[in-house]
């Protein structure tokens, strides 16, 4: 069962994420600030993180540069989760943040699944 | 008065000199009346594509204003041309200012005037972006690609020039970006997904066109596609023989 953590501070969006992953027989774990989802990511070692960007400790983005700068991390695919939708968000989240997706909320099922599936399955490469 | 839309990518080697090409003849087929410039002004490849002899008039010499647009237009398949100067000497005396001046003039005198704009976001590409009204992006379906177009977005969304829509290029491998996910990050409806396709390289060694070299090929279709969507935005009611 492919395991997936979810970083984000508010317990509704993280709830409703639940939801619609685990009926899909994913696990999901979750954190609900930078710095803790940053100790169970290591601890865990999950197949995939989805990560929110505006956290009261951390940006999630600052959170996405730490996992892709730790050697036992960085292969781990990062989606940033967020409502910060502009291209200038989504171009952050892709090269300074180095995540390998960029997710806009509201969350939108079908396409939270296919792009779930997608990372778990074949995360962008970067050359 | 005709439609001015560049071709832009951010990301260099996606194909859009290929792609501007092929469209262009594709365009001209429809009985649409066609130009096609190629922008780039420090790496011009349109002229090498479409098999046009070198060390002709170009853009380069009315950008100087040495000649008029009118006498810079070479003629292939019913559609006329506009090459970039290979000799890079011929930067020297570029007047970007004409730039904006050249394509509105074309404007007047075509339906659609699509423009080959260079790699990266330097002054050759902004100036290019900010004369046409329209923008098609042209990503190939990887991150690095996805990334720079954003820039693109970025900027063109600054200068005031509408994106209506993206060319995935070069598709068909199991590692590409899914189709919808380039969609929906880019915010852009998809006008055409183009394969990887030997028959292009082929058709650059030929100095040929690939849609007159290999009409039948994916590629090739694909372009006739793309070609009758901008035809549909440009004439919504005009039937298409």
């Amino acid at each position: 069962m492919k395991k997936i953590l979810v970083i984000d501070d508010e317990p509704d969006i993280v709830f409703l994420i639940k939801l619609i992953l685990e009926k899909e027989g994913y696990k999901v774990i979750e954190a609900n600030s930078g710095s803790e989802g940053l100790e169970l990511a290591k601890k865990e070692k999950p197949d995939l993180i989805l990560l929110d960007v505006m956290m009261p400790d951390m940006l999630g983005w600052e959170v996405s540069k730490k996992i892709k700068a730790d050697k036992e991390l960085s292969k781990i695919p990062v989606a940033m989760l967020t409502v910060k939708s502009a291209a200038e968000d989504k171009l952050k989240s892709l090269e300074e943040a180095r995540a390998d997706w960029h997710i806009a909320k509201p969350i939108d099922r079908e396409k939270l699944l296919s792009t779930v599936a997608w990372l778990l399955e074949a995360p962008p490469r970067r050359v | 008065m005709g439609v001015s839309i560049c071709f832009a990518s951010g990301k260099g080697g996606v194909g859009k000199s290929t792609i501007v090409a092929n469209l262009g003849i594709a365009l001209a087929r429809y009985k649409l009346k066609t130009v096609v410039v190629d922008g780039n002004l420090e790496g011009p490849s349109l002229g090498l594509i479409m098999g046009i002899k070198p060390n002709i008039a170009s853009l380069h010499d009315v950008l100087s204003g040495e000649i008029g647009v009118e006498s810079a237009m070479v003629k292939v398949d019913g559609l006329d041309v506009v090459v970039g100067e290979l000799k890079v000497e011929g930067l020297l005396d570029i007047n970007f200012e004409l730039f904006e001046r050249t394509i509105e003039d074309l404007e007047k005198k075509y339906e659609i005037v699509i423009v080959d704009c260079p790699p990266g976001l330097g002054r050759d590409a902004v100036v290019a972006i900010s004369s046409c009204y329209e923008m098609v992006l042209v990503v190939t379906p990887e991150i690095t690609s996805i990334s720079e177009a954003l820039k693109t977005i970025i900027i063109a969304k600054k200068l005031g020039t509408k994106i209506i829509g993206v060319i995935i290029n070069k598709a068909g491998s199991k590692y590409d970006i899914p189709h919808e996910r380039i969609s929906d990050i880019l915010e852009l409806p998809i006008l055409g997904v183009l394969p990887e396709d030997d028959e292009i390289k082929r058709a650059l060694m030929e100095g040929k066109p690939v849609i007159l070299l290999k009409p039948n090929s994916r590629f090739s279709r694909e372009i006739e596609e793309v070609a009758a969507k901008l035809m549909e935005r440009i004439y919504p009611y005009k039937p298409i023989s």
